[in-house]
């Protein structure tokens, strides 16, 4: 039985095999030191007296498992694999060849576990190189990913760091006498504009103690209905703060399609020009313009 | 000039440099601010200022790069007739470096031959570590063999270990 030659020879070749792994140079067993190396061996050694007497291989993939999930995080390679399975290759057929009462046949079953132990651990490395450079692969797209964010997120920033200063721009309200603010509108008017424009110039008026405000709209492009109801909102706004809303600058175009698209400007005090809208304006504050 | 003073020849910083290729304008930079214009291929240069441009310029181009100026190298270098396998040019390693430093402590290259495909070597001389892997390699593709390289556990040269091993299988 090559069983009971084995439990025989047990001690001695865990002895050879533990000393052999742990000896190589730049390995892991050498790592690991002959204790972790003497562990191995007799697990290995276990592993195939079970399997022959059971007459089975199975315990070599648990051993074989084992192994390379405690020493791939050591720095396990492929060279240590090789070494390992040559190591215990070597011992056990030397062995074998200086054993006198093994039957025939012997040599065989312990060959053939052999070669299973090659393609197990061969097998198990490879899964677990495969494994680890997944991981390796997940961790770098990761790592990507947030230096994209990272970049997109102070991209973003400076876009709405200009966009604000665009706005800001875009929207000047001029003090021009005392009391009276002027507000040239210059670009298209929409909702969002509206909505910025309204909330700077309520604090404007409030602030300059603005009893007129002169809107001159000589620069807005298109004025549709949506944006007269804006502008009409705008001016509803200011009375309810005590100041008065001129409306200037109205071309024949801008007055035609107000009357086309049947939009009433809501009491809203509408003039030809910025002239005519500062000198009303002057006049409703009982101010007026003299030479020196 | 002192035995003992640790040197690295020209020629062959000169080789490593020129196999960067495209890379000459680094190459430029890093000499420019190492306080020289060009490498003369007839003079030694102090061992660490060297190793110390092989570094430099390893952490510029990255890894995969350096691995593959180590095996052009090797590849297109010039052997004497005896070298004419990937066993004898591996074993050689070690002579081939010490033509090219002087003085002492500037390491070695010993190869260990395990069987007719494999091999563990012992790398205490000075370089990059990728640097090392691309020789090998390089060593293995001259004649046609494709090469595993691993690092063997124990430490890297580049995190203070006193060599780095590599085991080559082809």
């Amino acid at each position: 039985m090559p069983a009971a030659w084995l439990e025989r020879s047990r001690a001695g070749l865990v002895d050879d095999l533990s000393r052999r792994l742990s000896s190589r140079i730049g390995s892991v067993f050498r790592l690991v030191g002959e204790a972790g190396s003497r562990e191995l061996a007799e697990a290995t050694l276990a592993a195939l007296l079970k399997d022959l007497r059971d007459n089975k291989r199975e315990a070599v993939r648990g051993v074989v498992l084992d192994m390379v999930q405690r020493l791939a995080a050591r720095g396990l390679s492929f060279a240590d694999v090789r070494h390992y399975v040559q190591s215990t290759r070597a011992l056990l057929l030397g062995a074998i060849d200086a054993a006198v009462d093994l039957q025939p046949g012997a040599w065989r079953r312990i060959d053939d576990w052999l070669f299973d132990l090659m393609l197990v651990a061969t097998m198990h490395f490879v899964a677990q190189r495969e494994e680890a450079m997944q991981e390796r692969a997940a961790q770098l797209e990761v790592r990507q990913m947030e230096s994209q964010l990272v970049e997109l997120k102070a991209a973003f920033a400076e876009k709405t760091r200009l966009l604000e200063l665009i706005r800001q721009a875009s929207t000047p309200i001029a003090p021009v006498v005392d009391g009276i603010v002027v507000v040239p509108l210059v670009g298209v008017f929409d909702a969002f504009r509206a909505e910025v424009l309204t909330e700077k110039l309520l604090h404007a008026v409030t602030e300059a103690r603005a009893q007129v405000v002169i809107l001159d709209i000589s620069g807005v492009p298109v004025f549709d209905a949506e944006a007269a109801q804006l502008i009409i909102r705008l001016g509803q706004a200011v009375r309810l703060l005590g100041s008065e809303m001129i409306l200037v600058g109205m071309s024949p175009d801008i007055a035609r399609t107000i009357v086309e698209l049947g939009v009433s400007l809501g009491g809203l005090r509408t003039l030809g020009s910025l002239q005519a809208g500062l000198a009303q304006a002057l006049a409703l504050r009982r101010l007026k313009i003299a030479p020196l | 000039m002192s035995v003992a003073k640790r040197e690295y020849s020209g020629a062959s910083l000169s080789s490593f440099l020129l196999a960067l290729g495209h890379s000459q304008a680094l190459v430029e930079k890093i000499l420019r601010d190492a306080g020289v214009e060009r490498i003369d291929p007839d003079r030694w240069y102090d061992f660490d200022w060297s190793i110390g441009i092989y570094q430099r310029i390893a952490r510029e181009i990255g890894r995969g790069a350096v691995i593959a100026v180590g095996k052009k190298i090797i590849e297109s270098a010039e052997f004497p007739p005896g070298i004419d396998s990937v066993q004898s040019l591996l074993t050689s390693l070690g002579a081939a470096y010490h033509l090219n430093v002087r003085g002492s402590q500037v390491g070695d290259i010993l190869c260990t031959l395990e069987d007719d495909h494999s091999a563990t070597l012992e790398w205490s001389a000075g370089g990059p570590c990728a640097l090392n892997f691309g020789i090998i390699e390089g060593c293995c593709a001259r004649y046609g063999a494709r090469a595993l390289v691993e690092h063997g556990a124990g430490g890297c040269m580049e995190t203070g270990a006193p060599a780095c091993i590599y085991h080559v299988s082809w």
